[in-house]
């Protein structure tokens, strides 16, 4: 039996027919005027003798919680009480919190629970934090109708106009070159997001490329200078609507929330630094979702006949220093996994797509 | 022995480390694999524990907070926290909105905590109680926090003092009233201390540094190696001030508020030392830290204990003669808020 409760030292288990004796602390539940009694207790009733000579039926009565080896209270009916100490013959009255009470006792008296709780708590913090949360924001996300969505960037744009861009230099005609290109890809697999291209100046964040959950893309002119192939510049537009059809934005929202909430449910008493901790720890959340925008590219980027490889080269020109260096150190506190990883696993699948 | 003079009863704290750790982790696995639910039980076990090991004259306090009624509030204040995590997503103006609202409704949600607070607390059988009001609340809080506005923040100890005095007047043991008079000066002193000591190891700081880059050349710009040693310098003193003077501070106004506080004729004692508390704190954070959160336990029944050894009640009679009174039931929803928007409530 896993939740036997052990009754050591209380010989009333052992021969029923015999009374134990305990003494204890009678308060009538008005005042605080204490009253020392001494209480018989046996199998059926409980008999107190001292200011008042009383008994009860042990299923009249109710006793506090077991905790640590705290005091308990044996309350009576009409809102006495009687102050004892812990003692494993109290085991026999009926508990405030029922069976439960004493299992949870039991699990709090030993070590090696403590221990095991230890274990299984890790596992099931990691493993959440790792896949059950993602699983399940995921499937949420996914349901989510898109008008919603979009409310989440509304204005976001008029924002990024105002302070990081102005409007394109690039000629007319080649913004309208680049747009038939894209328009004339045909999806892999389910249909392309409802997206609109737009091309901006980027002035200091330079080459660039960002989507919102809107669908809304933003492409700055410096990184069509950059790509030597309109075809690179496809590979981060694919990866742009990845995002999009993804719904990478408001699961980041969600993952974030929930974990503010569980951490703070965690540490409570910890206070501020759960805030911080919530948006390290969504920092791995955002490196899967670079991850899977690209694996989306890439499936995109071959579908249409274009190798994926066109995308890491992109990638490797706009970040030279992080194509060489690979720190699993410093991935951690990256926002976007690291350049070399990223170009590796694009580089990685079956070459020979492109005709 | 005293005979016919007053009586010192010492408040004493019966719990330990290692008990609590394992009620603690039980908690936080139960709390985790019930997604939460179970954290309103927690929270009364937690509670329950620190209460019951808390002793005066053989009697340990006793916590009578209802899960039920805390998980009904902790849900709404999930779902509250998790609309505002998403519409400040959303839009900047919303979240802005929602803290304005927050701010205001704060006295309302201290006054629950607080009547929640003390209503589920009891000693021999009889419950504390709170009569203050949302209205008395809101105008301690705003009204004289005008003046802390308008001061420039000067005005804040003496805010503080208001607010602590208006908390501590309306409490209630039983039918027996709490009187709360603590001196605004006592609150002005630890801060005006902090302040010289501030002013006077910057001024110590900053001379010797150009000190030592007079010594170097007149007009010679300062080495590279003297200027980061010279910051390095200010961010260790920043970080030492800080550290003993949130000790300093915390036990100076405990103590301050305490020893002006009595319960009938029963005068209350605090003896919080500051250095005592400085190293209680200290080596509870790096145990915390190199722990990795496992010592948080420990540290707490260590906090706890020294709190009651410092707690004591004074007074001439015995301590039988307190009456309860009927008291309405507090709703839960203003105690879950303060705990998780980390309120001090100064118990």
């Amino acid at each position: 039996m896993p939740w036997a409760i052990r009754r050591q030292n209380c010989s009333m288990s052992t021969s029923a027919s015999e009374p134990v004796s305990r003494s204890g602390r009678y308060f009538d539940g008005r005042s605080t005027r204490p009253a020392e009694v001494s209480l018989r207790i046996d199998a059926q009733q409980l008999q107190l003798e001292g200011v008042l000579t009383q008994r009860w039926a042990l299923a009249q009565l109710s006793i506090s919680e077991r905790l640590g080896h705290a005091q308990r209270r044996i309350l009576l009916p009409g809102g006495a009480f009687i102050e004892v100490a812990d003692d494993p013959c109290w085991d026999v009255l009926p508990q405030q919190w029922g069976r439960s009470g004493l299992r949870l006792a039991w699990l709090e008296s030993r070590w090696r629970h403590a221990l095991a709780a230890l274990l299984v708590l890790i596992v099931v913090c990691v493993s959440g934090y790792l896949y059950a949360l993602p699983w399940l924001v995921e499937r949420i996300a996914l349901q989510v109708p898109a008008t919603w969505v979009s409310e989440l960037s509304r204005g976001t744009l008029d924002l990024i106009d105002r302070f990081y861009t102005a409007p394109s230099k690039l000629p007319a005609a080649r913004q309208q070159q680049i747009r038939a290109a894209l328009a004339a890809w045909r999806p892999a697999g389910e249909p392309l997001p409802a997206y609109r291209l737009h091309f901006r100046d980027g002035l200091r964040i330079g080459p660039n490329a960002f989507a919102m959950p809107s669908g809304d893309i933003v492409v700055t002119d410096q990184l069509v200078a950059l790509a030597s192939d309109d075809r690179e510049v496809l590979g981060v537009l694919a990866h742009e609507i990845g995002h999009v059809q993804r719904r990478h934005a408001l699961r980041q929202l969600m993952q974030g929330a929930t974990l503010v909430i569980v951490i703070n449910i965690l540490l409570g008493d910890m206070g501020d630094m759960s805030g911080n901790m919530a948006a390290l720890m969504n920092l791995t959340y955002s490196r899967d979702f670079e991850r899977e925008a690209d694996d989306y590219a890439a499936a995109l980027m071959r579908a249409n006949h274009v190798d994926p490889r066109r995308l890491a080269d992109l990638l490797q020109r706009l970040d030279p220093a992080g194509a060489k260096e690979s720190s699993a150190l410093i991935g951690y506190f990256q926002s976007h996994p690291v350049t070399a990883e990223r170009i590796q696993r694009l580089r990685a699948p079956a070459q020979g797509v492109e005709r | 022995m005293q005979e016919q003079g007053a009586v010192r009863r010492e408040f004493s704290f019966t719990g330990e480390g290692g008990e609590y750790f394992r009620i603690w982790i039980v908690n936080l696995l139960l709390s985790i694999i019930t997604l939460g639910i179970y954290s309103a039980w927690a929270k009364v076990r937690r509670e329950q524990y620190f209460h019951r090991n808390t002793v005066l004259d053989g009697s340990a306090l006793e916590y009578h907070g209802q899960p039920l009624a805390i998980l009904k509030g902790r849900l709404l204040i999930v779902g509250l926290l998790a609309f505002q995590q998403i519409a400040g997503g959303i839009s900047p103006v919303v979240a802005a909105l929602l803290s304005l609202a927050f701010s205001i409704a704060l006295p309302w949600i201290i006054c629950q905590a607080i009547r929640f607070r003390a209503w589920n607390t009891s000693w021999r059988g009889v419950h504390l109680g709170f009569t203050g009001s949302f209205r008395g609340m809101a105008r301690v809080y705003f009204l004289n926090g005008l003046l802390v506005v308008v001061t420039l923040g000067l005005a804040t100890p003496w805010w503080l003092n208001r607010f602590q005095r208006y908390i501590f007047s309306n409490l209630r043991f039983g039918g027996e009233p709490f009187e709360a008079e603590p001196p605004v000066w006592d609150y002005y002193k630890p801060l005006l201390v902090l302040a010289v000591v501030f002013i006077a190891g910057l001024g110590l700081l900053v001379g010797s540094f150009f000190a030592s880059v007079m010594h170097g050349g007149a007009g010679a710009a300062p080495s590279a190696t003297a200027m980061s040693s010279f910051s390095f310098m200010l961010i260790v003193f920043y970080f030492v001030l800080y550290l003993v003077g949130a000790s300093y501070v915390k036990a100076r106004l405990a103590n301050a508020l305490w020893n002006h506080t009595r319960v009938g004729e029963h005068q209350f004692h605090s003896s919080y030392s500051s250095r005592k508390l400085f190293t209680l704190t200290l080596s509870n954070s790096i145990a915390i830290v190199l722990s990795l959160g496992l010592f948080l336990p420990f540290a707490k029944v260590r906090l706890a204990r020294y709190r009651a050894q410092t707690m004591a009640l004074e007074s001439d009679s015995d301590l039988d003669s307190f009456v309860a009174q009927q008291e309405e039931q507090a709703r839960a929803v203003g105690d879950q808020a303060a705990e998780l928007l980390d309120v001090d409530l100064g118990f």
